[in-house]
Formats: structure tokens, C-alpha cells, sequence
């Protein structure tokens, strides 16, 4: 095992690929219901 | 018993579930926020290192939640399942088609963060251990309920389809649980798979409660993605409805 600091990298991979898949699914659902919405409306 | 399933059935009712999901989303929003801003601030910055593991530890925090709602969001597919195929609730249907890719996304996050996790603890990227296979056939899985949901033109079919490959796939549930325990894997077992292991569990609790705060953030954020995507299926078949109507009466 190499020092702490070697792996901060990989830390920082995994909490940026979780918080893209997520959020990305988050804002399409969002903006898809938001577009839902104003199509019923009219 | 019985007092339950009632209240099931009044849910599956769109009206009274868009009446019920509303507030409750609101609700589920602001405390996904506030856990999540929590859960981050204890698992990348409060939360020590591990002695042997160092930083690489805290890919826990994103890692281990993930693989708890895909279960869960399969086990409530499942339940779904049976609702749409033994009550014809259209609601469980378009619940399905809602929830499979919400699944699919939790158990690729699992995946990804599992395999960077894996790299500079074990080695290697990827191992053909039981559990890592298993949650691939999980991922799977979602995909097949995905693809059948849209496989046929007419939408009842495509949900009966998926419906049923959501209730065969339930198999793979124990066997993605039990995984570590029957087959001698590289994975580690659970640190936490029952209440008496909550009670005396193997982890600190300095690493226990970023664990919980960022579990109970994923788990509002996949009550939000479920309520926002089923209340979009319904949007899209009412259009549909109405597109049809409009067609035959004129």
C-alpha cells in the first residue's frame, strides 16, 4: 500500500461517476415532468 | 393484513396517489438535500482513514448505499410485479417502467464505484467473483425489464412482459445476498446485514453514521426519482389515451 494521498484520485473517481449517474437521472426525470406538465396544461 | 392491502389499493388509484405523492415529495426532496450536504461533509471530510485501506475507504460511503437501494428497488419491482399481474393495478405497471432504470442506475453506480474501490485494494478493476457477478446479472436484469417494457407497440403487453422477467429475476436477489457466505469470494462479507449486527456492528461508528446519513439520502433520492418518474408514465399514457380518443372520434 502506498501512502494516503495515492488514493484520493480514486476517491474523487467514484463520488463523481455516483453523482453523475444519479444526478444526471435526477435532472432528466425533472425537466421530463416539467415538460409533461406544460404539454398537459396546453 | 388486510388494513395494508387496502391502503395499497386506495394508492393505486392515480388521483389519490398524485394527492398522497405531492406533499411527499417535497418532504423527501428537502431531506435528500440536507442528508446528502451531511452525509458528504462526514464521508469525505470527518470520517478517519482506514489503517490499511487509507483514503480508499471512503469510497465506502457511495459504494455500499448504492448496492442497498438496487436490491431494494428490485424487491419493490417484484412486489409491484405481483400487484399488476394478480390485481391489474395499471399504477404497478407504470411503476415498473418508472423504477427499472432508476434500479439500473443504482446498481451501475454500485458497479463503478465497486471497481474503482477494487483497483487499489485488490489489484485489479474487475474480478469474476460471486458477488460482483451477481450484481452484473442484476444490472441485467434491469436492462431486460427496460427493453421489454418498450418491446411491444402495445404498452399493457410490454408491461406484462417485464412484469413477469421482474418476478423470475427475484431469484437472483438471495443469491446476490448470500453470495459472499456460499462461495469463497474476494469481496468481503457484510459488515451490516442484520439488526443484531446494527446493534454490535463491525464498523467504527465514526465510519457507521456516514454510512447511515448517506444511505438515508440515497433512499430519498430514489423515493423522489420514483414518485417524479411514475407520475411522468402517467402524464405519457394519459396523452396517449387522449391521442387515441382523438383518432377514433375524429
Amino acid at each position: 500500500m502506498g501512502e494516503g494521498g495515492d488514493y484520493i484520485a480514486f476517491v474523487w473517481a467514484a463520488y463523481v461517476t455516483a453523482f453523475a449517474i444519479l444526478g444526471g437521472l435526477t435532472v432528466s426525470s425533472v425537466f421530463k415532468n416539467r415538460k409533461l406538465k406544460k404539454q398537459e396544461k396546453e | 393484513m388486510n388494513a395494508v392491502f387496502a391502503n395499497i389499493f386506495t394508492l393505486a388509484n392515480p388521483t389519490r396517489f398524485r394527492r398522497v405523492a405531492r406533499p411527499l415529495l417535497w418532504m423527501t426532496a428537502v431531506t435528500a438535500v440536507c442528508l446528502f450536504v451531511w452525509g458528504l461533509y462526514l464521508a469525505l471530510f470527518a470520517s478517519p482513514v482506514d489503517y490499511l485501506q487509507q483514503e480508499s475507504v471512503r469510497i465506502m460511503y457511495v459504494h455500499v448505499p448504492a448496492a442497498w437501494l438496487s436490491l431494494m428497488a428490485y424487491s419493490s419491482l417484484a412486489m409491484a410485479a405481483l400487484s399488476f399481474l394478480i390485481w391489474r393495478h395499471t399504477l404497478a405497471g407504470l411503476y415498473i417502467r418508472a423504477v427499472a432504470p432508476v434500479g439500473a442506475a443504482f446498481t451501475a453506480t454500485c458497479l463503478i464505484s465497486g471497481s474503482i474501490w477494487g483497483y487499489p485494494t485488490w489489484g485489479a478493476w474487475w474480478v469474476w467473483d460471486a458477488r460482483l457477478t451477481s450484481m452484473l446479472v442484476l444490472l441485467f436484469l434491469y436492462a431486460g425489464i427496460i427493453a421489454l417494457a418498450d418491446a411491444f407497440d402495445n404498452r399493457e403487453k410490454g408491461m406484462k412482459a417485464a412484469a413477469w422477467l421482474s418476478l423470475v429475476g427475484v431469484i437472483n436477489l438471495p443469491i446476490i445476498k448470500f453470495s459472499v457466505d456460499w462461495w469463497n469470494t474476494l469481496h468481503q462479507p457484510a459488515s451490516i446485514s442484520s439488526f443484531s449486527k446494527i446493534a454490535e456492528p463491525a464498523l467504527h461508528s465514526s465510519m457507521l453514521t456516514p454510512l447511515l446519513v448517506m444511505a438515508g439520502a440515497y433512499l430519498c433520492l430514489f423515493i423522489v426519482l420514483a414518485i417524479v418518474r411514475t407520475e411522468n408514465e402517467m402524464m405519457v399514457r394519459r396523452a396517449e389515451n387522449n391521442r387515441v380518443r382523438g383518432s377514433v372520434n375524429g
